[in-house]
C-alpha cells in the first residue's frame, strides 16, 4: 500500500507527558473520512462551519475517532498517525503573521479560477440552449455582441463561491512542527492512547466484533461502552451495547449494572453484551504494537479467543 | 472453603426463593431443581428448569423448558459470577444445544429479576 493512500489521523497535542492536554485523534480530510466509511469506521463530525455556528445537527469536519479505531487502523496498515503540536489558536495566529501573503494569494487564485471554470460552462451551457432553440448568432452580428454582454453581467451575478473542504493552514502547520512526530513513534502514540484513554482488552473486544463485521460508535447514550450495528449505522438498527471489557478469570460480573444496562437495552431493543478475552498468547499490547513498528503487521487473530454474552430482560419478574 | 461456608446454606435458600417466585408468582410448571452441579469457588451451582406459561421470545417455535441460574444480587462483590464461571455453565449444566439461560438475580429486599443471558452475540428478540 502506497503511502500516499494512508489514511491521515492527527493529534494535537502541547506535550505527551503534560497531564493536562487531552489526545484526540481526528481526521481533517474528507476523502479520509469517505474512505473511513468504506472500512465501517463512522467516528463523529464534530466541526461546525464557520459561517453557521450556530447549527449543530450538520457538522462537519475534524472527525473525532475512537482511540480503539484509531488503532485497528494503524496496526492494519490503513492509517498513519500525524501530530500536530498545540495549542492550535496560537500556532495559527503565528502562521497567519508570517504567510498571510502567500495564504491570501493562494485563496484568491483558487478563486479567480473556479470563476474562470464557472463562466466558461454557463457559456457553454448558453450557447448550447440557443443551438437547439436554432437561434445560432453568428459572431458578426453587431446586436448579438450587445446582447453577449448583458449575459455576462448576469453570468458575474449568478457565481458560486464555493467553500472549501480542506483546511490549507493545516499543511503549513504540519510542516513546521514535524519535531514531535520525529522525536515520537506511532508505537509511544498507540501506547499513550491505550494507556490514557482505554485499555487493551477493550481494543481486543473491539477488533473480535470489527472481525464479526460490526460497526461500532460510542455507547455512552446507552451506558455502554459501544453500540454496534450490522451494517452502517445509517441502513441499521444497532442491536448491541457492549459493556467494557472484563477480565475474563478474576472480574466478577456486576449484577446492578447488568440489570440497568440490559433493561434499558431491551426498552430500545437492544441486547446488553458483556465479553472478555479469554486467551491472547502472543498479542499482549506491547508485543502487537511492536511488531506493528518493526513492519511485519500480520495480526494472526486466531490465537485471540474473546468469550460474549448476550443479556435481556426475561420479560417477566 | 472457610470463606464460604455459609454460601451452601446461601445457594438453597435463593434456589427455593427462585423455585417458589417461578411457580407462585410466574405460574410456571414443573419447577425442580437440576441434578448436575458445577463446583465453582468453593460451592455447588445448580440450575432451576421449569416450564413457562408462554413463550419467552417469539423467535421460538414453541414453549420449552428453560434453565435458571439463581444467583444474590450482592454475589458480585465476592468476585463470585465471571465470564469463565457462565461460559463453564453453558458447558457443563447445559445441552449442547442450550443457547440461553435465564438469570434469576435474588434481591434482599424478596424480589426477584430474571435475565435471558445468550451464549455468544445474538439478535434481539421480535416483538
Amino acid at each position: 500500500m502506497g503511502n500516499s493512500s494512508l489514511i491521515c489521523i492527527r493529534l494535537i497535542v502541547n506535550d505527551l507527558n503534560d497531564d493536562e492536554s487531552t489526545v484526540c485523534p481526528m481526521v481533517f480530510s474528507v476523502d479520509d473520512v469517505l474512505k473511513l466509511r468504506k472500512l465501517g469506521i463512522c467516528g463523529i463530525l464534530s466541526g461546525t462551519l464557520p459561517t453557521a455556528t450556530q447549527q449543530n445537527i450538520f457538522l462537519s469536519i475534524p472527525l473525532k475517532l475512537m482511540v480503539e479505531e484509531t488503532i485497528w487502523l494503524v496496526l492494519h496498515g490503513y492509517a498513519k498517525l500525524d501530530l500536530i503540536k498545540g495549542p492550535m489558536s496560537r500556532h495559527f495566529n503565528s502562521i497567519l503573521e508570517s504567510k498571510s501573503d502567500q495564504l491570501w494569494e493562494i485563496s484568491r487564485k483558487k478563486l479567480l479560477q473556479s470563476f474562470e471554470l464557472q463562466r466558461e460552462y454557463k457559456k457553454e451551457q448558453h450557447e448550447l440552449k440557443l443551438k437547439q432553440l436554432g437561434l445560432e448568432q453568428s459572431k458578426n452580428d453587431v446586436s448579438a455582441t450587445s446582447s453577449s454582454n448583458d449575459n455576462n453581467k448576469f453570468i458575474e451575478s449568478s457565481l458560486f463561491v464555493e467553500t472549501s473542504n480542506v483546511s490549507s493552514i493545516l499543511d503549513y502547520s504540519v510542516d513546521e512542527k514535524r519535531e514531535i512526530t520525529k522525536s515520537s513513534t506511532s508505537t509511544d502514540l498507540l501506547h499513550y492512547l491505550i494507556t490514557n484513554y482505554s485499555t487493551w482488552n477493550n481494543y481486543l473486544l473491539y477488533q473480535s466484533l470489527k472481525e464479526q463485521s460490526y460497526v461500532m460508535l460510542p455507547g455512552g447514550r446507552f451506558g455502554g461502552l459501544y453500540i454496534a450495528y450490522p451494517g452502517d449505522p445509517l441502513r441499521y438498527h444497532s442491536h448491541l451495547t457492549i459493556d467494557s471489557a472484563l477480565d475474563y478469570y478474576n472480574d466478577p460480573i456486576d449484577f446492578i449494572s447488568l440489570t440497568s444496562g440490559a433493561r434499558l437495552g431491551t426498552a430500545v431493543k437492544k441486547l446488553w453484551v458483556i465479553g472478555g478475552v479469554k486467551e491472547n498468547k502472543n498479542h499482549t499490547m506491547n508485543e502487537t504494537i511492536n511488531v506493528e513498528d518493526s513492519g511485519l503487521h500480520s495480526l494472526k487473530l486466531g490465537t485471540i479467543t474473546t468469550s460474549f454474552f448476550s443479556i435481556e430482560w426475561a420479560g417477566f419478574g | 472453603m472457610e470463606i464460604h461456608s455459609s454460601d451452601s446454606n446461601d445457594r438453597s435458600v435463593i434456589e427455593t426463593l427462585v423455585k417458589e417466585n417461578l411457580s407462585y408468582f410466574q405460574y410456571w410448571t414443573d419447577v425442580q431443581l437440576e441434578d448436575k452441579a458445577l463446583s465453582w469457588r468453593g460451592t455447588d451451582l445448580r440450575l432451576v428448569s421449569g416450564i413457562p406459561p408462554n413463550k419467552l421470545s417469539n423467535d421460538d417455535s414453541e414453549i420449552q423448558r428453560e434453565y435458571i441460574l439463581p444467583v444474590n444480587m450482592t454475589q458480585h462483590k465476592e468476585e463470585f459470577i465471571t465470564l469463565e464461571c457462565l461460559d463453564l455453565v453453558f458447558e457443563k449444566l447445559c445441552n449442547k444445544d442450550t443457547r440461553r439461560i435465564i438469570l434469576g438475580i435474588v434481591n434482599s429486599d424478596g424480589t426477584i429479576v430474571f435475565y435471558s443471558i445468550y451464549n455468544g452475540i445474538h439478535k434481539p428478540k421480535k416483538n
